[in-house]
């Protein structure tokens, strides 16, 4: 690592469509992916990153540059992470999870998560298979069955000892 | 992009759901039904009757569908069928609660061989009791709640004197917390703890108007080396029972809680006499505790270490108790509640004394004090400047001079409850936002949030409880 030369070393990512980003090294090694690659001295040229496309690693650069110029305070880094998730829609959530796991950057992937959990919820079954595209493979029996089993989740809160 | 997302990303996301919609998922599609299962540890769920052999199979297939549940609250049983068809489903239980029929020691005895991981147990039992021919078969257990149901035969009372020496008698159970509700006189096969469970840290009481067998209780009081808690909950009979044994013998309780029913003077025995250097004390007694209490409590330097007292309804308290008591703990004392207790509202200037001698208070709960005027609290704040929790819910005579004082007087703090404070109106609910820095939890009604204080919320990222 060139880190002790008093420069901030600059590290140059390519996305899947032939976008090139530059970013600090110390922001980019929020990825591990990343990180073993600087460590190994692999990270001279141009990194490629195969699975990411350009739109997606420029919100990703955006996240790593802006969480790593908040000194380490969980609530703030917190704010920040909910604040940038605040005006994404669900296709764009969807991509920053696959790129957030294949980066392997724990923050982004467990604020992502919870994101899209926190879109679902609200929505249909219907919508949601149509987000993700899934196929409906139930019978209409099949279907009649596990709404069956819906009737067991004991949707009450579960009585505490307190008072 | 279904097909994109791998197995661990989707459970990721479901693992985010809030419990209420989990459930939903299964319906999108069958990976997603299986995918939901296998990451499911913990399930509430519900199950009525009929019980035939088919709904009981299909139950118990649901449950086998689940390989991972660690967790399950059963509700509405009214017969033990779906206990025991659940417990053969689920071999990796470690927690169980079963809220419904009570169930028979045969049937706990089964459930010891399907769940044999279990560490947590919360059931109903009936009368005549008996634990020798089930609860040491549970070989992992730390935690039983039991809650006692019916009422007494007359085939009991004439078994009272014959509780059988068994093999099982005195084994050493390694129960660490165990919880009772509804002993009556002559339960005496409770002996059956009281002589095994060496170990106990935890010990709550619930609506018991005794403890079965006195000696052996005695002992068992005795022999607990390392209890930290002890709760009674409505238990009025035997309060003094257990305090005064507990003022000769234990050394190591840290925190005790009694309501709504004590004996004036078995708790002063127990302040004047115990050895044990509580941290918490968290009492609801409006006729038994008195400002004698609070002398005294201030005179028992074991006690000197109290970080926390809460004291509800506790209307016999004065000023002269309690400026007493917060001189001995004004060191050591981080929360204090002073609820529905009129002295607050009675004695003019006690808030402003209080603050003063407690600086080191960073949570302070005074809810349901009614008539609460401003000015008592405004200078109680001046003092308290570490505050960082405050509870004022039902203060009807509170406004925003509470408010204003607040933020130049207590610039940490990060939870206020308002709720129900009537005088309190919107626009100074909105000031207070605006004007409070590091506020992360605000508890008010939702008519009070006028358009400005929600933008303010969330822009400041102030989680809003309504």
């Amino acid at each position: 690592m060139a880190a002790e030369t008093g420069t901030p070393t600059t590290l140059t990512l390519k996305s899947n469509d032939d976008e090139l980003f530059s970013v600090a090294e110390s922001a980019a090694i929020l990825s591990v992916t990343i990180r073993n690659m600087v460590e190994d001295g692999c990270a001279g040229g141009v990194i490629p990153l195969d699975n990411v496309d350009g739109k997606t690693l420029a919100s990703v650069i955006t996240y790593m540059n802006g969480i790593s110029a908040i000194p380490a305070d969980e609530e703030k880094k917190k704010s920040y992470r909910d604040k940038f998730l605040s005006d994404k829609d669900f296709e764009t959530l969807a991509d920053m999870v696959l790129a957030a796991n294949y980066l392997n950057m724990s923050c982004l992937m467990d604020a992502v998560s919870a994101k899209i959990a926190q879109v679902m919820e609200k929505k249909s079954v219907g919508w949601v298979r149509r987000k993700f595209g899934i196929e409906n493979d139930y019978t209409p029996e099949e279907e009649a069955a596990v709404k069956e089993e819906h009737k067991w989740t004991f949707e009450g809160v579960e009585t505490d000892d307190d008072n | 992009m279904d097909t994109l997302l791998c197995d661990e990303l989707v459970q990721e996301i479901f693992n985010r759901l809030p419990p209420p919609s989990t459930p939903a998922v299964s319906l999108v599609c069958k990976r997603w039904r299986r995918l939901l299962r296998s990451s499911t540890t913990s399930l509430s769920l519900h199950f009525p009757p009929p019980y035939n052999p088919t709904t009981i199979t299909s139950f118990s297939t649901f449950l086998t569908h689940h390989p991972y549940l660690s967790s399950l609250s059963l509700a509405g049983g009214a017969a033990e069928d779906p206990l025991i068809a659940a417990a053969s489903s689920c071999p990796n239980l470690r927690r169980l609660r079963f809220w419904g029929t009570p169930i028979t020691p045969s049937s706990l005895h089964t459930l010891s061989g399907y769940c044999i991981h279990l560490s947590s147990i919360a059931i109903s039992i009936s009368r005549p009791l008996s634990f020798n021919n089930w609860l040491p078969y549970f070989t992992s257990l730390k935690s039983l709640s039991i809650f006692i149901t019916n009422s007494y035969t007359e085939t009991n009372h004439n078994n009272n004197s014959e509780v059988k020496d068994s093999i099982f008698d005195h084994m050493g159970l390694s129960l660490e917390s165990l919880s009772l509700c509804g002993i009556l006189p002559g339960d005496y096969e409770l002996s059956f703890l009281w002589n095994n469970c060496k170990k106990i840290k935890k010990l709550q009481f619930k609506s018991c108007e005794s403890v079965g067998d006195y000696s052996s209780f005695s002992s068992f009081l005795k022999s607990l080396k390392d209890l930290q808690e002890l709760e009674l909950r409505t238990c009025r009979s035997i309060v003094d029972v257990i305090l005064l044994k507990l003022a000769e013998t234990c050394v190591s309780m840290e925190s005790l809680l009694i309501y709504d029913g004590g004996s004036r003077e078995g708790l002063l025995q127990f302040i004047n006499r115990s050895k044990c250097r509580l941290k918490r004390l968290d009492v609801r007694l409006p006729l038994d505790l008195n400002n004698a209490h609070m002398l005294a409590l201030s005179e028992n330097l074991n006690f000197s270490g109290l970080a926390c007292l809460r004291l509800q309804s506790c209307c016999l308290v004065t000023g002269e108790g309690l400026r007493s008591l917060g001189r001995t703990i004004a060191n050591g004392l981080d929360e204090l509640s002073l609820i529905n207790c009129d002295v607050v509202e009675r004695e003019s200037g006690l808030l402003t004394s209080l603050g003063q001698i407690l600086k080191r208070l960073r949570k302070l709960d005074l809810s349901y004090n009614h008539t609460l005027l401003d000015k008592e609290l405004v200078s109680m704040l001046a003092s308290c400047n570490n505050l960082v929790e405050l509870k004022l819910r039902g203060c009807n005579r509170l406004t925003k001079t509470t408010l204003s004082s607040l933020v130049r007087s207590c610039k940490q703090l990060q939870f206020l409850d308002i709720m129900y404070c009537s005088r309190i109106e919107v626009e100074a609910v909105e000031w207070f936002l605006l004007n409070s820095p590091p506020l992360r939890r605000l508890e008010v009604e939702q008519s009070k949030l006028s358009e400005g204080a929600v933008k303010r919320a969330s822009s400041k990222f102030i989680e809003i409880v309504s």
